[in-house]
């Protein structure tokens, strides 16, 4: 059929013609005000499915950068407070070393002591630090202090109050990064290896394994001192001052007049009436004593052993009697459940032993009980308390490494999440620029169609009008 | 001949005149919808014979006629039927469309990322409120979008059904027009003139009428046109019958014609349109908010129920779903727990349940079997009552709730039980004789047990009424039977039940205190050895830690290969064995060990055994319950405790109350210290967690939904495009026939005014033929 173009049509196409460019234009113009290319999900369902799905990605990795963001803190405090407690330890280690100096007053040991006490404090103040609200290293128990003070034994031991769980953060796709150290871990040894005795007294470990955490004192006590004696010499005092245990040989040499207690020094016997005659005091090479009354000496020579009977406890209160045949005797300790397993054949005199479980030892307790090496209110003498401390210094500068190792983690979790914020920002920026790439307008490539529907438009106008205009009517008068 | 040629010139003139009329009725009309194009019929009138010659007689007027093609315009009307059903689909889905806020990030995927994103800053600092707080907002924020969403829709339908409602009337109007049409047109049409502008009228009516509604339409032989929806007469020749509309559900009408008990259906047209929209589409979109809902609720419950709040483990807790008395005989514990109607399905499953003495940090652990299909809710309750220190019943409401005793508190973590070792089972201070396998236990009624006490000897003998199932006894049934015996007490001992496992030990700790079994029939049974057992000064102090990170929840069970002393005897090795008997670990602590120090045993889990002396002769053990998931049964879920979220559904979904009042509430700690964020970390998982009932994670489900919208509107639109084209060509058909083109008309109406100035000379041309003759007479 002729095409037969009628005037409804042929205005009905040109109004058409002029919508369909205008409404081509309005959109131009709707993207380039908005700089969007999807304002709906139906402009591009393809498109935006892919910018939704990029957008929880982005969403994602922004969550994980706040979380990054927001353990740094926490992070830094700690290792900052590690970092001062380092400081701190340089210093009391240097004071022990000063300590240790023979040349000091008992005076000039005690004020040391108070230094390191001091130190003590500070350094368990540093433990029990917190950030905001939680401290720092006890665990995931960060609503508690890490260490509390708990009296054992007659002694004020810091205790770990904490659980050794880590606190771990999202920093990534199945990336958790863990945000403390425990206090257990960096305050204290690596754990329990072995129990060293303080050779005092000459007790030593038994065969049987022990367990137990930190230093205690093993009290071996005199009791009575049984032996054949003779030749007008008697136990002074029924032998009540005497500190022997075991047996000890006592030798009279008659004709240098001297008397003499296992390996000790020979000692000239007064004459009767001469003062400490009724007390002399005779000390083996271990220091071990026993006091004789040799007023009565008849002169002669004697050869004899002096037998210390004595009682052992591990609390200080419950004291049972020495079987010095013992090899393998096991004690324990009522208020922590701490067991030791002790020879008992080689003990040669009283006092208090210190029992070190080594490797379990923590850096409150070491300095403290240095403090209180250098106080030495049992009147050792000095180069055994040296000794004793030579042993603890053994076990803080155990405990100082493993600070230092603490501080080590701390670090190297610190450069991990800057790295996993580096590379999530990558991607981050990465992903913005898909979304952008998938929502945003091209302002260039908008603006051509605008010009193209423009220009359409004006050309639509134009024939239309003229098309419009033409009819017959003009040419009939 | 004058009277001949004056009619000739007469007729000419009329029809002239006719045709001029016609012309300007088009002209006219031209502008009118459905108007066709109208056009005068002429012809030559009958010759007359005047003297053996035949004359013409001029011309004749024979009909108005109407150029249309009935074909084109039949389509017409239809394809307007199925335009209209497409632009009011398409104007309703971009209601949908805007709802969602989508891309722009303001709809609820923004608020999901916002939740998970708060919940994750929250990880570094579970116990800053104010962090919690953040998360406590976001979650309401997401369940508020939620309800808008779930509102608006629910409002789209509304509207929806309003719509349909106002077309409905429409379609009553029209149809009461079409029989007037009908039969006017009958009426002339009865004289043989054609009622040509009458028909158009009635073409236009019948499109406007497609438009709302799907039709088909016949002519009858009198002109009357019959239209039938879904083959049922909406219009005959004379009378209409009355389409009505009925609300059945929210979106859902049924249309009725002339009170018809059979309702139609109609797919084209507005009504048709609108009709798949209210009741199938938008159902469909609320279904998949609901059916996300649903999931989150269960999901983060899931995560969240076995949870430890900040301030510790709870001292009470309400369910947040009733249970339904299905028998109605008011009592809810007869009901099975599949059956109990709980929104959420329970599955076959364990529970732990850990009660916590607030004095001395000590945790029981006890784990409840809990199977749907054959536990009812009563069974549940008393499994929860029997725990020490715990009571749980029903309220009137249907709600279960759980007290602990004063001093103490529960949860339902996969909290690590540190001190597994309470009874002393394993080298502990008492002496101890325990069995060497696990329950059910093989003891029959009448079956012995001797033992011999401070007292002297005495015979424990079990009886029927000791066990629920003779011959399969449980630890706790065996512990209770031994400890009735009237010389166990006073004899200085006392039995234990200890996971899944019995022990009989002195009531006495250190190295004087003995038991002693002396024989009797059960001990195969019990898998215990007839001996003296001692006890310890130095007992084995088991700690557990670490946090576990097997799949699966089990139960471990420690037992020493041989007699020994931990740290000392050469060989000396503790085997950890599964619920199944497959050994886990082998765990050296002879002397290579240090006492005290902590030996890994896999799975994220350590152990320490302090010095002592372990038995096994003496059958000595000790289990660890370790729990990857403190309930894999759903129950928790299902009853509503400890649950996050509240509701079912995109509607009634709800941060729960008191989480939304104080955001320590939220249970984020998976072992009850402060610090810990595990069940905070499962949560956050759940971000990119596939969700099995969804078939993705909770964000790629949310997107699909967004972008099936998007391919759905932009889908509509096309299929729009392509009607309007359509409908375009036709309407262009239709107007190359029927269309009036001025042009056209006014070539014709030269043609006919100078046919008319011609007839006129004609006249004037016979009227002086005759005045000439006149004047010859």
């Amino acid at each position: 059929m002729a095409l037969r173009p009628t005037q409804a049509f042929t205005f009905f196409q040109v109004s058409s013609g002029i919508q369909y460019n205008l409404e081509i234009m309005a959109r131009a113009q709707q993207q380039v005000a908005t700089g969007k290319r999807i304002l709906r999900p139906s402009d591009d369902a393809v498109g935006s499915s892919i910018s939704l799905s990029l957008r929880r990605q982005a969403g994602k990795i922004d969550s994980y950068l706040e979380s990054i963001g927001a353990a740094r803190p926490t992070l830094a405090t700690a290792a900052s407070e590690l970092q001062q407690a380092s400081t701190l330890l340089t210093e009391a280690r240097a004071t022990i070393i000063q300590g240790m100096n023979g040349t000091n007053s008992p005076d000039d040991r005690a004020a040391l002591a108070d230094q390191l006490d001091l130190m003590r404090d500070t350094l368990l103040g540093i433990a029990n630090s917190r950030s905001g609200e939680r401290y720092l290293f006890s665990g995931t128990e960060t609503g508690s202090a890490a260490y509390v003070e708990r009296d054992i034994g007659g002694m004020t031991r810091a205790v770990y109050d904490g659980n050794e769980q880590r606190q771990r953060v999202v920093a990534g796709l199945d990336v958790e990064v863990e945000i403390n150290v425990v206090g257990a871990e960096v305050f204290e040894g690596d754990g329990y290896a072995s129990t060293l005795y303080g050779s005092l007294t000459g007790i030593q470990a038994g065969t049987t394994a022990d367990s137990g955490t930190g230093y205690y004192d093993l009290f071996l006590r005199h009791t009575a001192t049984v032996g054949a004696l003779g030749e007008g010499i008697q136990l002074a005092g029924g032998g009540a001052s005497d500190t022997i245990l075991g047996d000890h040989a006592l030798v009279v040499d008659a004709a240098a007049g001297t008397i003499r207690l296992g390996t000790g020094p020979e000692v000239s016997i007064p004459g009767p009436t001469e003062p400490g005659s009724d007390n002399l005091v005779l000390k083996d090479a271990d220091g071990s004593e026993v006091h004789l009354d040799v007023s009565g000496w008849t002169g002669n020579g004697l050869s004899t052993v002096l037998t210390g009977e004595g009682e052992i406890s591990f609390d200080g209160s419950s004291y049972q009697a020495i079987d010095f045949t013992e090899t393998d005797l096991e004690l324990v300790h009522p208020d922590t459940g701490a067991v030791i397993h002790v020879d008992t054949t080689s003990v040669s005199r009283e006092g208090r032993e210190l029992v070190t479980f080594s490797g379990a030892t923590n850096l409150f307790d070491s300095l403290a009980g240095i403090a209180q090496d250098l106080r030495n209110p049992d009147g050792l003498e000095f180069s055994r308390a040296i000794e004793r401390i030579q042993d603890r210094l053994q076990e803080f500068d155990d405990a100082t490494a493993n600070l230092l190792s603490g501080l080590g983690q701390l670090g190297s979790r610190v450069s991990r999440l800057d790295n996993a914020e580096t590379r999530l920002s990558d991607v981050d920026l990465h992903l913005q620029g898909l979304i952008s790439e998938e929502e945003d307008a091209d302002i260039t490539e908008v603006i051509l169609e605008m010009t193209r529907a423009e220009q359409t438009l004006n050309v639509a106008q134009a024939t239309g009008a003229r098309l419009i205009q033409n009819t017959l009517l003009n040419y009939i008068r | 001949m004058s009277s001949v040629g004056l009619n000739i010139g007469l007729k000419a003139l009329l029809t002239s005149q006719a045709a001029l009329d016609t012309i300007g009725h088009n002209v006219a009309n031209a502008n009118t919808p459905g108007y066709s194009r109208q056009r005068l019929e002429l012809s030559s009138d009958r010759a007359l014979s005047l003297g053996g010659v035949r004359v013409g007689s001029g011309v004749r007027t024979d009909t108005v006629e109407r150029t249309f093609d009935s074909f084109v315009t039949r389509r017409l009307v239809l394809q307007h039927s199925t335009r209209d059903a497409l632009q009011n689909r398409l104007q309703s889905l971009g209601a949908v469309e805007a709802l969602l806020g989508e891309p722009d990030g303001f709809g609820l995927g923004g608020l999901m990322d916002e939740l998970f994103s708060s919940m994750t800053t929250l990880s570094t600092d579970t116990e800053d409120l104010v962090l919690r707080t953040s998360v406590t907002q976001s979650a309401s924020n997401l369940t508020e979008q939620m309800h808008q969403l779930s509102t608006e829709l629910g409002q789209l339908r509304e509207d929806t059904s309003d719509k349909i409602r106002a077309f409905v009337n429409d379609v009553n109007v029209r149809a009461d027009q079409l029989v007037e049409l009908n039969k006017e047109i009958s009426r002339i049409e009865a004289t043989g003139v054609s009622a040509n502008d009458l028909r158009d009228q009635r073409e236009e009516a019948l499109r406007e009428l497609a438009e709302v509604i799907e039709i088909s339409f016949q002519e009858d032989d009198g002109g009357a046109v019959r239209v039938l929806v879904d083959g049922r007469l909406l219009v005959g020749p004379t009378q209409s019958n009355e389409l009505s509309a009925e609300q059945t559900a929210p979106g859902e009408i049924e249309l009725r014609i002339g009170g018809s008990s059979q309702p139609i259906e109609v797919s084209e047209g507005a009504i048709g349109g609108l009709r798949e929209f209210g009741a199938s589409y938008i159902p469909g979109v609320m279904n998949q908010f609901d059916e996300l809902a649903r999931n989150m609720i269960l999901e983060f419950n899931r995560r969240h129920s076995t949870g430890i709040p900040r301030q510790g483990g709870f001292d009470q807790l309400v369910g947040s779903n009733r249970l339904q008395d299905g028998d109605q005989d008011g009592d809810f514990r007869d009901e099975l727990l599949r059956s109990a109607g709980l929104p959420f399905d329970i599955q076959s499953g364990r529970l732990y349940v850990n009660v916590r003495s607030e004095a001395s940090g000590e945790v029981d652990t006890q784990r409840i079997e809990v199977d749907p299909s054959s536990m009812t809710v009563g069974d549940l309750l008393d499994e929860i009552s029997s725990i020490d220190n715990l009571s749980a019943s029903v309220d009137s409401f249907g709600r279960v709730q759980i007290f602990a005793d004063s001093g103490f508190s529960f949860d339902f973590s996969s909290r690590l039980d540190e001190h597994p070792d309470v009874a002393g089972t394993f080298g502990g201070g008492r002496a101890s004789i325990s069995s060497s396998e696990g329950e059910p236990f093989a003891v029959l009624p009448g079956d012995t047990l001797e033992l011999s006490g401070l007292l002297g000897n005495f015979t424990v003998t079990f009886q029927a009424s000791d066990f629920a199932q003779p011959g399969s006894a449980t630890a706790e049934e065996l512990a209770a039977a031994i400890n009735s015996s009237p010389d166990m007490i006073p004899g200085g001992m006392r039995a234990v039940a200890q996971g899944g496992q019995v022990a009989i030990q002195s009531q006495l700790t250190g190295a004087t205190a003995q038991v002693e079994i002396v024989g009797g029939s059960a001990l195969g049974a019990l898998g215990m050895n007839a001996g003296v057992s001692m006890g310890h000064d130095a007992a084995v102090e088991v700690t557990m830690s670490g946090s576990y990170t097997g799949e699966a929840n089990d139960r471990w069970t420690f037992r020493p290969n041989m007699d020994g002393q931990i740290g000392t005897t050469p060989g000396l090795q503790i085997e950890v064995l599964d619920e199944g008997g497959i050994p886990v670990a082998v765990l050296d602590v002879g002397p290579s060990y240090s006492p005290g120090n902590e030996i890994e045993i896999g799975e994220g889990l350590s152990a320490s055994f302090s010095f002592g002396t372990v038995s096994a002769t003496d059958g000595d053990f000790f289990t660890e319950e370790v729990i990857a998931d403190g309930d894999s049964s759903d129950v928790l879920v299902a009853l509503g405790l400890n649950s996050f979220f509240t509701g079912t559904d995109a509607a009634s979904i709800e941060l729960r109350a008191d989480i939304s009042d104080d955001a320590g509430n939220l249970a984020l700690s998976s072992s009850g210290a402060a610090g810990d964020n595990g069940a905070l970390l499962e949560l956050i998982a759940l971000q990119q967690e596939t969700v099995s009932g969804l078939n993705g994670s909770l964000t790629e489900f949310y997107g699909d939904v967004v972008g099936d919208i998007g391919f759905e509107v932009s889908s509509t639109r096309n299929s729009l495009e392509v009607e309007e084209f359509l409908v375009g060509e036709l309407t262009s058909q239709r107007e190359q026939v029927a269309g009036v083109n001025i042009d056209e008309e006014l070539v014709d109406m030269v043609r006919f005014e100078q046919s008319y100035q011609a007839a006129a000379q004609f006249i004037q041309t016979v009227n002086q033929l005759m005045n000439e003759l006149m004047g010859i007479l």
